[in-house]
């Protein structure tokens, strides 16, 4: 009972959406199912929310190794919930748009958590050099094609590929680095991406199948009955 | 993220250490992008695990993590089905799950024949789509190079049936 109603639910929901994208009568249930599974998040959060609390704060109360951690995600956490919730400093008062102009919780937004998260994402720009100078070293014959076409698609971004190319011959404009790049960015770069979004689409309708007709039970923590 | 719960405690019934397990063990972070991305990072930096598994959709947190992980020596296997994603995988991790491997790794490794056929029929349609492929190249070179109406129709055909239309 405990793996067949979950097969069974996978068997009805998958079905229901495949045939509402071909049918139209069971279009509406398709949509019907979305916002199903909308309710269905909504209840995660409170439940996301719930053990994040729980966790971190028996992290605090044992003392556990790193707990101040825990303390400032717990603290972060109920001051940001408090914000939004009773609406703090909205200039509008309780029934306003929580995110009001002026509001507490739009101010920490804006000025904590969306540096915090431009910080992490700034944190990228640093991995790309370190990522590109292992994957970029000239090991082997498949590096170094990496290597050269690397280096053309970067100078063919920048002015620098039209000033130093800029001179040959229209008629042989093809070997301007700009057009070079051009070149390399429609043609093997987009077959080969073509190719893999090919194998994903197909992959994607053998997992699909496997899973609607319970041949695959991996998501319920075994593999075979 | 019961089941979840649920999905990791068979896995350690199955390996016979459901005394390695707690529910602790999996746990809500965020939803937001960048707070998980930092979560994870301390948890890995923290706790240096042996081997990081990046597996599903990822977007810009892709590298970030990978980099981490690289950063503290652990083994790394990614996969994922976002194209965008694949180079920073490539670049940063020991083993890559390419597009449809991730999909094709469970039926691969369960080695069950129903699973394993769902495989064989990957590569049929591999093949149809290469067969296609094939069709309308030629008939998109022949239509332009000498024209002809047929081959006008068969290029746009073959191209009609690859082609989603909202």
């Amino acid at each position: 009972m405990k793996r067949n109603i979950p097969v069974a639910i996978t068997f009805i929901v998958g079905t229901v959406l495949i045939l509402s994208v071909f049918f139209p009568p069971v279009e509406r249930m398709g949509e019907d199912f979305s916002i199903f599974f909308d309710i269905i998040a909504v209840f995660a959060f409170f439940l996301g929310g719930g053990n994040l609390l729980r966790i971190h704060s028996d992290k605090i109360y044992r003392k556990q190794k790193d707990w101040g951690f825990s303390v400032v995600t717990v603290v972060g956490f109920c001051f940001m919930l408090a914000a939004g919730l009773f609406k703090l400093w909205n200039p509008g008062g309780i029934a306003a748009d929580v995110a009001a102009p002026g509001s507490l919780f739009q101010l920490m937004y804006n000025w904590i958590f969306n540096p915090l998260g431009a910080t992490m994402y700034a944190l990228l720009a640093f991995y790309v050099a370190s990522a590109s100078y292992r994957a970029f070293r000239a090991k082997n014959i498949d590096a170094t094609i990496l290597l050269v076409a690397s280096f053309i698609i970067l100078l063919g971004r920048t002015p620098l590929g039209m000033y130093a190319t800029g001179w040959i011959p229209e008629s042989f404009s093809i070997l301007q680095i700009p057009n070079m790049a051009i070149w390399i960015m429609v043609s093997p770069n987009l077959a080969g991406q073509r190719a893999i979004m090919i194998g994903i689409a197909l992959g994607v309708v053998s997992m699909s199948l496997r899973l609607i007709l319970g041949v695959e039970r991996t998501y319920l923590g075994v593999d075979n009955e | 993220m019961t089941t979840a719960r649920e999905t990791i405690k068979e896995a350690y019934i199955g390996a016979g250490r459901v005394d390695a397990y707690n529910d602790d063990m999996v746990r809500y972070i965020t939803d937001e992008q960048f707070g998980y991305v930092a979560a994870v990072d301390g948890i890995m930096v923290r706790e240096r695990p042996a081997t990081c598994f990046y597996l599903g959709a990822f977007f810009a947190e892709s590298l970030i993590l990978a980099e981490t992980g690289n950063s503290i020596g652990a083994i790394q296997i990614a996969g994922t089905a976002m194209p965008t994603q694949l180079p920073f995988f490539v670049a940063a991790c020991d083993y890559t799950l390419i597009g449809e491997e991730l999909f094709a790794a469970s039926a691969y490794l369960s080695g069950e024949p129903k699973q394993l056929g769902s495989l064989k029929g990957q590569d049929v349609g591999k093949f149809m789509a290469m067969v296609a492929i094939l069709i309308g190249v030629f008939g998109a070179t022949v239509s332009e190079a000498w024209g002809g109406s047929f081959f006008f129709w068969l290029t746009d055909t073959v191209r009609a049936i690859f082609t989603i239309q909202n």
